[in-house]
């Protein structure tokens, strides 16, 4: 009794997808809707087993080399950009203008550029994915160095700190919920950016096997893709918000 | 040991905002043997706590010089150790890990640092807590805490930049307890600010009364009680007189 009474809110979310699910099976069954717009769940299914024994590993395995790769250099370039820039003002003063800029131009209205520059194939991915989700992790990381208690770094400086040690005991500590934050938004943009990219002009990957199937009316397969970019996505943020529960663990309990 | 001396010591704060020089410290002289526990009171805004920041090197004087051992002071040293008014811990350190910072800061392996800062955490009391997080402790421990790190480097001079004053009033009279059974251990040079005439009497062997702004040290009360000293003394007619002649001296009467 006593775990189900803790897990009652999940049990009672799940609960919720799996009745979703079943109405929509059965208004498929009883002939109410059209599977041609709707799909069903079990045509889904059915279609993801075709899907998987005819190259959609492959569709995926394009698909996450995009994102690793755009994503990776994003997190690196984001968190050693962001504390060089959010440490050295100097430099911050120099590069802000053009990160804000960048920062307000939705990234995929770069696409046709990214895709003149290096094709329709991995690298304009790869390119899109970095620029969707470098911002947001950059950005963060510039103002988790900014925002340091003062009393904290006159305590550093009293004890004779000098500013790489402030910068790794007392800058770095502070910044990393900022940097968690920016990787959440960071995978949310990413996400986008690997989809769109591959709807918009790609020759393999789940968003290119979407827009195929899409233009030839097999809705089924359609869904498929929506199912693995929305579990993809459900999975990289139950991750990162592990990783943030265990950083935030000397945090007072809200509750 | 240690002498701590101020010759001809001033300093002038430019105030950015408002475009004018604001005369902090004036022309100050000093000197205190080692060993010796020096309770400053004053006025706000006296430069009581500038004194302090110049002594721990985070503000250079604008003339003059202060010296340990005849030795100019040109920035922080190991030699000095802070104890701040807001217990400034990082929250995302354990008690044991704020505690060996200092330690650490000097490069003292992880291990070896909190090591010798558990020794000062049972001194001051938070045996058993080396693991809690600064938000599970209360004010007086986090205060504790405070002083356990500045103790942890061994300094030869304490700077206490009003330790007790965010304390309520029991909780701040066991501590000026607790101050100085630690003190009396090692009996670093210590060096006190604070705005309570009892405290400073209680504590110190030596209490400076500094005049408002431009500070200066207008008297220097020796404290003639022997210690440990009690709560109890706070209550003799020697101790209730000093305290009322220092009243009188900060015009608050």
């Amino acid at each position: 009794m006593a775990t189900i009474k803790q897990n009652e809110h999940k049990i009672l979310g799940i609960a919720g997808i799996l009745t979703f699910l079943l109405l929509w099976e059965l208004v498929y069954q009883l002939a109410l809707i059209r599977p041609i717009f709707t799909s069903a769940p079990s045509r889904i299914i059915t279609a993801a087993q075709w899907l998987f024994a005819n190259g959609l590993w492959y569709d995926i395995w394009i698909s996450t080399l995009e994102f690793t790769l755009g994503f990776g250099s994003a997190m690196l370039v984001g968190v050693v950009g962001g504390m060089v820039l959010g440490w050295n003002r100097r430099l911050g003063a120099i590069f802000e203008p053009f990160i804000n800029l960048f920062n307000a131009t939705p990234r995929i209205a770069l696409l046709p550029l990214l895709i003149l520059w290096l094709g329709i194939g991995l690298l304009s991915k790869v390119a899109v994915v970095f620029l969707g989700a470098l911002f947001p992790i950059l950005v963060n990381t510039i103002s988790g160095l900014r925002t340091l208690d003062p009393s904290l770094v006159y305590c550093a400086r009293a004890f004779g700190a000098n500013p790489r040690q402030i910068l790794l005991t007392i800058g770095l500590p502070s910044a990393v919920p900022f940097i968690l934050a920016g990787m959440r938004l960071g995978v949310g943009r990413g996400l986008v950016s690997v989809v769109v990219a591959e709807l918009v002009a790609a020759n393999a990957g789940v968003g290119y096997m979407m827009h195929i199937a899409g233009s030839t009316f097999q809705t089924d397969k359609v869904f498929v893709g929506l199912f693995l970019i929305a579990g993809t996505g459900y999975t990289l943020t139950a991750i990162l918000s592990t990783f943030e529960r265990h950083f935030e663990r000397w945090r007072p309990q809200k509750y | 040991m240690s002498s701590l001396n101020a010759q001809a010591l001033s300093v002038q704060y430019q105030q950015q905002r408002l475009q004018k020089h604001i005369l902090a410290l004036d022309t100050i002289n000093f000197a205190v043997q080692s060993n010796l526990f020096v309770a400053i009171i004053g006025p706000s805004g006296c430069g009581k706590s500038t004194l302090l920041n110049v002594i721990a090197g985070l503000v250079p004087p604008t003339s003059g010089q202060i010296t340990i051992n005849q030795r100019v002071i040109t920035g922080p040293g190991r030699d000095r150790a802070m104890v701040f008014q807001t217990a400034a811990l990082m929250p995302w350190r354990t008690v044991i890990e704020n505690a060996a910072y200092g330690l650490e800061l000097q490069g003292i392996a992880r291990a070896d640092a909190q090591q010798q800062a558990k020794h000062y955490l049972d001194l001051t009391g938070l045996n058993g807590f080396e693991h809690s997080y600064p938000h599970e402790l209360s004010g007086g421990m986090q205060q504790r805490v405070n002083l356990a790190r500045a103790l942890a480097i061994s300094p030869n001079i304490l700077l206490l930049d009003e330790p007790l004053s965010a304390l309520d009033a029991l909780t701040r009279e066991s501590m000026q307890l607790e101050l100085q059974r630690i003190w009396l251990q090692s009996r670093p040079t210590a060096i006190l600010v604070t705005h309570d005439i009892s405290e400073a009497i209680f504590l110190a062997d030596e209490v400076w009364v500094m005049t408002p702004r431009p500070g200066q040290i207008r008297a220097r009360f020796s404290i003639q009680l022997p210690r440990p000293r009690l709560i109890s003394h706070k209550r003799q007619a020697y101790f209730v007189n000093l305290q009322e002649e220092i009243w009188q001296m900060l015009g608050i009467n």
